[in-house]
């Protein structure tokens, strides 16, 4: 199955150079700030959905 | 049960543990029984992990929860996102690099091997007890309301659950999980289809029904630490359990130590950081809109049948059955009223107060006549509704979906166990010269013990009586503690085993401090068990230890 995530290689002990490295994390860094942000979202959504029909 | 409802169960059980078996055929190496050869990929990984933390009672119990207490349980899992992202950043790579089998292996690197059987050794004893409890939860429940047989229950759950994880190891549970949590889920969405079209009024109004009588308050910003479910519990004491059971509990750490490369490993748990806050969401909702229908269909005064007959005949029960049902019919007008007059909110929440004092009582007289009984009516609530109101077919789908959420709980617990049981006692410390296909062997009999010791202690459980709910709370005695001793292990290069130890003992004597003389709510302990536990550690070692040393150098 082909991820629907831009999905980086696993780190690697040999010599993978620092511009690739870097590359990598910036793509990881992008996909937890997206976890986190539909988790910031979600509270949003709950918070405005308890307000709405209280 | 009707005919065609058997046969929805049945078949989906016999297909599920089949596909386990043959899935998992011919695993003769360690590595292809306990981690599935490290081959999954992301999605087997992450709905594995969702099936792992969700077991029958989290179907069950948790649109119960909705009905009596609203949807703020759901607070509970807001910490765990960010767990998954914290636990990607770190425990994932660590894990991988070292080839790790168990969590605990990965201790004796860092502290040695009396602090990796320690905690091994913490953990067989709470996961060994919860997985008896795991299987005997749902089974006392599906007795009291199907008047099935718990002993036969509790029996046939753990003989299928041992017949296909002791034969395909941890391939079959993961494979299996999937699909079983597909199937829970499905049966689930099923129900609340069903149960918002019997309602007699349109979505809209439900909604606005559950939400004006408080069964919709999702999210609770106030700072109380007596109350269990807030946004600050969830995410702080949230977040501690959930770094807490997916990083340091084998159960789970044995998913995504199956991943193929840390990207796998990494995105199974992000994808469950996604998925598992708006999943819990809707099985909470599910239980809101069962509210809503029991507001337009008389329940009962007590869903539990069996501990209702052992008051039913006696004049005060009489009284309040009366006192109930009066109640039923003044609130149902009201309701229909508030739907086009929300003037009408505050006497519908009146009489709402009232029913709860009403059921209370109901509750008291069953405490007081029996004070051994079955007191968490929240477990009936969703199962008296599924078998009373859902079509043929349907339940024996609902009921299959509560079986495949008990087995998959079930099987990753057994596969853990026989993993931390042949990796870091047996391997470790009893036989070490075996060869790979001895310690296969050794992993299985040791899946058909734990799977023994569960139904065991399942068939014990039921002298617990309301202890099983003190039991539940045992993994919050210790996780705090564990978690501590992983996030020294992780964080710091200075602290040494003795130090963490120690720590780990005062951290463990504070949480017990606080489990039996304050009245801080459950998920607090074990922020207590951590911080506790680090800041012990880091004085001991930076203080006492490091004095000592330099004494001995200065000598």
């Amino acid at each position: 199955m082909s991820s629907p995530f831009p999905v980086p290689r696993s780190p690697r002990a040999d010599g993978t150079d620092n511009g690739e490295r870097r590359t990598e994390n910036d793509r990881w860094r992008r996909l937890y700030a997206i976890v986190l942000g539909e988790l910031a979202l979600t509270i949003a959504i709950f918070y405005a959905f308890t307000k709405a029909f209280q | 049960m009707r005919p065609i409802d058997w046969i929805v169960l049945v078949a989906t059980l016999l297909l599920i543990v089949a596909y386990g078996m043959w899935k998992g055929r011919r695993q003769r190496h360690l590595a292809a029984y306990l981690l599935a050869d490290r081959k999954l990929r992301w999605p087997t990984i992450g709905l594995s992990i969702m099936a792992t933390q969700a077991s029958a009672i989290t179907f069950l119990s948790t649109p119960g929860q909705a009905y009596v207490d609203g949807m703020r349980f759901v607070q509970f899992y807001l910490g765990l996102p960010v767990a998954m992202v914290i636990l990607s950043i770190t425990a994932v790579p660590i894990f991988h690099r070292l080839k790790v089998f168990t969590a605990y292996e990965y201790l004796e690197t860092r502290f040695g091997v009396g602090t990796r059987t320690l905690t091994a050794i913490l953990f067989l004893i709470q996961r060994g007890l919860s997985n008896g409890i795991t299987i005997y939860a749902p089974a006392v429940i599906v007795s009291v309301i199907l008047g099935w047989n718990i002993h036969a229950t509790n029996i046939i759950i753990g003989l299928l659950v041992i017949l296909y994880t002791t034969s395909g190891g941890t391939k079959a549970v993961s494979w299996t999980h999937v699909h079983q949590l597909l199937i829970a889920l499905g049966g689930m969405a099923v129900a609340l289809i069903i149960a918002i079209h019997a309602l007699p009024v349109g979505f809209l109004d439900a909604v606005r029904v559950a939400g004006r009588m408080g069964r919709l308050n999702a999210i609770d910003f106030s700072f109380d630490v007596t109350t269990p479910y807030n946004f600050w519990s969830g995410m702080i004491g949230g977040l501690l359990v959930a770094l807490s059971y997916f990083g340091t509990d084998q159960s789970q750490v044995q998913r995504y130590l199956t991943g193929s490369t840390v990207a796998e490993s990494r995105l199974g748990l992000l994808i469950n950081g996604m998925v598992k806050v708006p999943m819990q969401f809707f099985i909470l909702f599910v239980g809101a809109m069962v509210f809503v229908f029991y507001q337009f269909v008389a329940p009962p005064l007590f869903f539990n049948s069996v501990e209702r007959a052992r008051v039913a005949s006696t004049a005060e029960y009489a009284w309040l059955e009366e006192a109930h049902r009066t109640n039923f019919v003044a609130r149902r007008a009201a309701v229909l009223e508030m739907l086009h007059n929300p003037a009408a909110t505050s006497r519908v929440r009146a009489l709402q107060r009232e029913e709860d004092s009403t059921r209370r009582a109901a509750l008291d007289l069953i405490r007081k006549k029996h004070p051994g009984a079955d007191a968490n009516d929240t477990n009936y609530v969703f199962l008296t509704f599924v078998t009373q109101f859902l079509p043929a077919g349907v339940v024996g789908l609902v009921l299959a979906a509560i079986f495949c959420a008990a087995m998959s709980s079930t099987a990753a617990g057994l596969n853990s166990l026989a993993s931390t049981t042949a990796v870091d006692v047996v391997k470790r410390l009893v036989w070490r010269d075996a060869t790979d296909h001895q310690y296969v062997v050794v992993s299985k009999w040791l899946t058909i013990f734990w799977g023994v010791f569960a139904i065991a202690f399942a068939e014990f459980a039921g002298r617990l009586g309301s202890l099983i709910e003190a039991v539940n709370k045992l993994g919050s005695l210790f996780y705090g503690t564990i978690l501590g001793i992983f996030l020294l292990a992780f964080y710091t290069k200075e602290i040494s085993g003795t130090a963490a130890s120690l720590g780990a003992i005062i951290g463990e004597a504070a949480v017990l401090w606080c489990a039996a003389f304050t009245n801080l709510a459950w998920l607090w302990w074990n922020v207590i068990g951590c911080a506790v536990g680090v800041g012990a550690a880091v004085v001991i070692q930076s203080v006492i230890l490091s004095g000592a040393k330099d004494l001995q150098r200065t000598a």
